[in-house]
């Protein structure tokens, strides 16, 4: 009980110290309903932990706290300075609280929760927690990328290394060269010089040889230490059981009820903060499945049920994310009452346009509660909120599913975030990407006769089943780059959920950890990276997520399709007689999916257009011999010519420029200084639109 | 970031809500931040009160960036591109074990040839840092506060640059790295548009 009250009285100090500062930015915002929530939800925490360690009297005091908040949330009007202060002398009340409790833990028996009042100092605690060091998680993250900036260094000293290898060969060349070179006058110097190189080559073997070992074990040893570290960072889910427990226990205890909690998945490690905000939701989902799901003992007699309800917590790694699944074999939930309950707040305006999914989903909203009656543990409609924020903070998601008579289940699942997982490597086109391990079913050779092109794209087989395949250089490339697999390349065979997926890779490189980095910030969300992990220079390498792998490689299927019709389309003839803008314009429209041919002069320009049918002519002015205002006066008089479109490409900036581009029968007119890819790609979609 | 509050209670009136452990991260990260940023600034004279700036080239065009608006300079080593990256977003590397975003200046700044090979990184965004390629430092000097002259109004593509400054006889517009840096984040999807 000692290490739970210990975490109490930690998590008290931080709600404490959240809800003073969020009280504070009320007070300033009085209309602001984001920061009320949130005091709300703290709250509300804090009401529920201090159940979960006894401490009435501090839960009292936050419950008191959430209580006077509430009408604030539920009608318009704003909290006021005074209703703060006396809301923060509350909250010191509740630090006094919270400090004595600190200072009067005293080592011995397990608490029973009696006699918790005394105020007499105790000793200090002598046991093993002096063993124990507790680290900021600030610290550990230096620690690591210390580690990281260390290993990296070790990149120059291995190529410093090879050129001491190379100095070596080169040494017994030379010293067998003179040997066998030596003439008459150089035998007097010959031994002389026959020694000097033995020992300069003594020398660089001794030098290569200890190098060479004392590198390899400051490798292995900073490795190992990484790895070590790196674990340290995460913490396993069995660390949060005992207060889970405690909390069903206790709060089936005050309503009156009889409940049993399992778990399962206890050894599954993921990062620190992760696990402490889940805490929070499961608490609240624990809280709520005891109040709202377990019926009385009467009522689950009269249903048939065993006398104890059951609530059942699993969980699961899956790839990056780990699942939380929390079961009751309760009363599940009434739809129906929770349709009513909705329109009863505002927050649909007929029962009629909530399906099921749409009302479930309604749970998690805030200030939606079916309970009759508004009890101590929950019911005030924030607890299945608290549980979407996390899901939300945490970039995972919450699903719930419930069935009357029988029971509800929650799943919360968020990512391991910086956890350290076990990886395949895969080289493709050059490039080198890492697919978890624990989403790959297997690998296999393969040749291209054993891609079998179906309607829906290539599948190969994999036992008895054919997997989608599909080229890992797709699925990565960025518009309109190739990556063409090799005749025998290798496929990594992936499974999510009930999706399958071969990935079609140059070769496999084998298996590694890795601790998987989020992507940072400006690197935008694309759905098949996980994240990222650094290789042994520093560099860093994409971590595949297999999920997203699946459903874009669905989606390249759908595109492949439409692409294929896409030849329907005609080309586009750039002239210009910059190189630099050929290619420029060249890589746009060619990442865009349009067909481009390119010309350096108005009248090449000319030829070309009259052997090839084109579907737009994009045409600088300042040109060697005609210029393009010429150009497209030339084609505009041209019958079968006249209606390709021309977009007039420039640096000439003038009205007078413009209005002489208009004259000559340009569509458009794009000043180079204001080129914007997006609106040059627009324009040229509208008029290729417009010509076909 | 582990989303703390970047606040703490300075006023020791016995409110314990100080949190020793949020000024140390601070002071920890503070300390970290000055370090990379020693081996970024050239050794400056006390005495000395005028501006750090660095002329850089960008998609073919000078520029000049205050030295005090970034984090640190880095040579650009690898670059990973990443799939359905916005023009401009040319990938992830790794500086002293941290992961960057790589956003190619030119592109920033709309201009028509951004896509060079960039040859070092400038770290911006202070709390959500990205890395900003640039093609060239030409040269890092100081300028008096009065050689930085203000624009009246910007113009359209030259709503990055507030002030411009004259190095070697050629007028530069000074780039405002925070609106840059908050271009990029909106092009990645990350902020919405008119979100600075």
């Amino acid at each position: 009980m000692n290490e739970l009250e210990d975490y109490f009285r930690d998590e008290a100090n931080e709600i404490v110290e959240g809800l003073t500062r969020d009280l504070l930015a009320l007070e300033k915002n009085p209309a602001d309903s984001a920061i009320l929530a949130r005091c709300m939800r703290l709250a509300h925490t804090l009401k529920g932990a201090a159940r979960v360690v006894r401490q009435t009297r501090i839960g009292e005091m936050a419950h008191t706290i959430e209580d006077a908040l509430a009408p604030f949330r539920d009608t318009d009007e704003t909290i006021t300075s005074d209703y703060v202060s006396d809301l923060l002398r509350i909250l010191e009340r509740i630090r006094e609280e919270t400090m004595k409790l600190g200072a009067t833990i005293a080592p011995g028996p397990a608490s029973d929760g009696k006699g918790k009042g005394t105020t007499k100092p105790a000793p200090p605690p002598i046991d093993d927690r002096l063993e124990t060091v507790r680290v900021d998680i600030a610290d550990m993250d230096a620690l690591l990328e210390g580690l990281s900036e260390a290993s990296i260094q070790i990149g120059p000293l291995n190529g410093g290394l090879a050129a001491l290898q190379h100095a070596l060969r080169l040494a017994v060349l030379l010293r067998e060269e003179l040997e066998l070179g030596q003439t008459m006058g150089e035998r007097g110097r010959s031994p002389r010089l026959a020694a000097q190189f033995a020992e300069i080559t003594q020398s660089l073997v001794h030098a290569e040889r200890d190098i060479n070992a004392s590198l390899g074990r400051i490798e292995r040893e900073l490795g190992e230490v990484q790895s070590r570290a790196a674990t340290l960072r995460l913490l396993p889910v069995g660390a949060i059981l005992g207060t889970l427990e405690l909390t069903a226990r206790d709060t089936a205890e005050a309503l009156g009820k009889n409940v049993s909690f399992s778990a399962r998945g206890g050894e599954v490690r993921l990062e620190g903060h992760v696990l402490s905000a889940v805490r929070d939701a499961l608490l609240h989902v624990i809280r709520n499945a005891v109040d709202h799901g377990i019926e009385t003992f009467e009522e689950r007699l009269a249903w048939g049920k065993p006398e104890a309800g059951r609530i059942h917590l699993d969980i699961e790694r899956r790839g990056r994310m780990v699942a939380f699944r929390c079961s009751d074999d309760g009363r599940g939930i009434d739809v129906a009452a929770v349709r009513k309950a909705a329109v009863h707040r505002g927050l649909a305006s007929s029962e009629e346009e909530l399906d099921e999914e749409a009302t479930l989903a309604l749970v998690f909203r805030s200030g939606l509660t079916t309970a009759a009656e508004v009890t101590e543990i929950s019911g005030r409609g924030v607890g299945l909120d608290v549980v979407r924020e996390v899901a939300s903070r945490l970039r995972g998601s919450v699903r719930l599913s419930s069935k009357l008579g029988e029971g509800t289940t929650i799943e919360i699942e968020v990512p391991v975030s910086l956890s350290s997982i076990p990886v395949l490597s895969v080289m493709f086109g050059g490039s080198t990407a890492l697919v978890p391990l624990d989403a790959v079913r297997g690998t296999r050779r393969l040749t291209a006769s054993e891609r079998l092109q179906g309607p829906d794209g290539e599948r190969i087989l994999f036992g008895d089943r054919a997997v989608p395949f599909t080229s890992l250089g797709a699925v990565l490339a960025s518009e309109g780059e190739r990556h063409d697999l090799p005749e025998a390349c290798s496929a990594v065979i992936v499974q999510s959920g009930e999706a399958w997926i071969a990935l079609g890779v140059d070769r496999l490189l084998g298996t590694m950890d890795v601790v998987l980095r989020p992507l940072p910030p400006g690197a935008g969300a694309p759905a098949a990276v996980a994240g990222a992990a650094f290789d042994a220079q520093g560099d860093p390498l994409l971590v595949l997520d297999p999920p997203a792998l699946a459903r874009t490689g669905a989606r390249r299927g759908a595109a492949m399709e439409t692409r294929r019709e896409a030849p329907k389309r005609l080309p586009i003839l750039v002239i210009d007689d910059s190189l630099t803008t050929r290619m420029l314009e060249q890589s746009i429209l060619e990442a865009a999916g349009y067909e481009v041919d390119l010309s350096a002069s108005a009248e090449e320009g000319l030829r070309k257009a009259k052997a090839r049918k084109y579907g737009l002519f994009i045409v600088d002015v300042e040109m060697p011999g005609m210029d393009g205002f010429e150009f497209t006066a030339t084609t505009r008089a041209d019958p079968a010519l006249r209606d390709v479109p021309v977009i007039i490409v420039t640096s000439l900036a003038t009205s007078k420029d413009r209005e002489k581009g208009a004259a000559a029968g340009a569509s458009a007119y794009i000043v180079k200084g204001e080129f914007d890819q997006k609106h040059f790609v627009r324009k040229v979609a509208e008029l290729l639109g417009a010509a076909s | 970031m582990n989303g703390r509050s970047q606040e703490w209670d300075r006023s020791g009136d016995g409110a314990p809500v100080s949190a020793p452990a949020i000024a140390a991260e601070r002071h920890v990260t503070d300390l970290r931040r000055a370090f990379d940023a020693s081996f970024a600034a050239p050794p400056r004279d006390a005495e000395r009160s005028g501006e750090l700036v660095l002329a850089i080239q960008a998609g073919g065009q000078g520029y000049a960036i205050r030295l005090s608006d970034i984090d640190g300079v880095h040579e650009c080593r690898k670059v990973v591109p990443l799939p359905e990256a916005p023009p401009g977003l040319l990938g992830l590397t790794g500086i002293r074990g941290r992961l960057f975003a790589v956003h190619a200046l030119g592109a920033l700044l709309g201009l028509p040839t951004w896509n060079e090979k960039p040859r070092w990184l400038l770290i911006a965004g202070g709390d959500e840092p990205i890395a900003i390629g640039v093609a060239s430092i030409e040269a890092c000097l100081e300028v008096s506060p009065a050689d930085l002259v203000p624009v009246d109004s910007a113009k359209e593509g030259e709503a990055h640059v507030r002030e411009f400054v004259t190095l070697a006889g050629q007028a530069r517009g000074v780039l405002v790295l925070e609106s840059l840096v908050a271009r990029a984040l909106k092009r990645a999807g990350e902020r919405r548009e008119g979100a600075s």
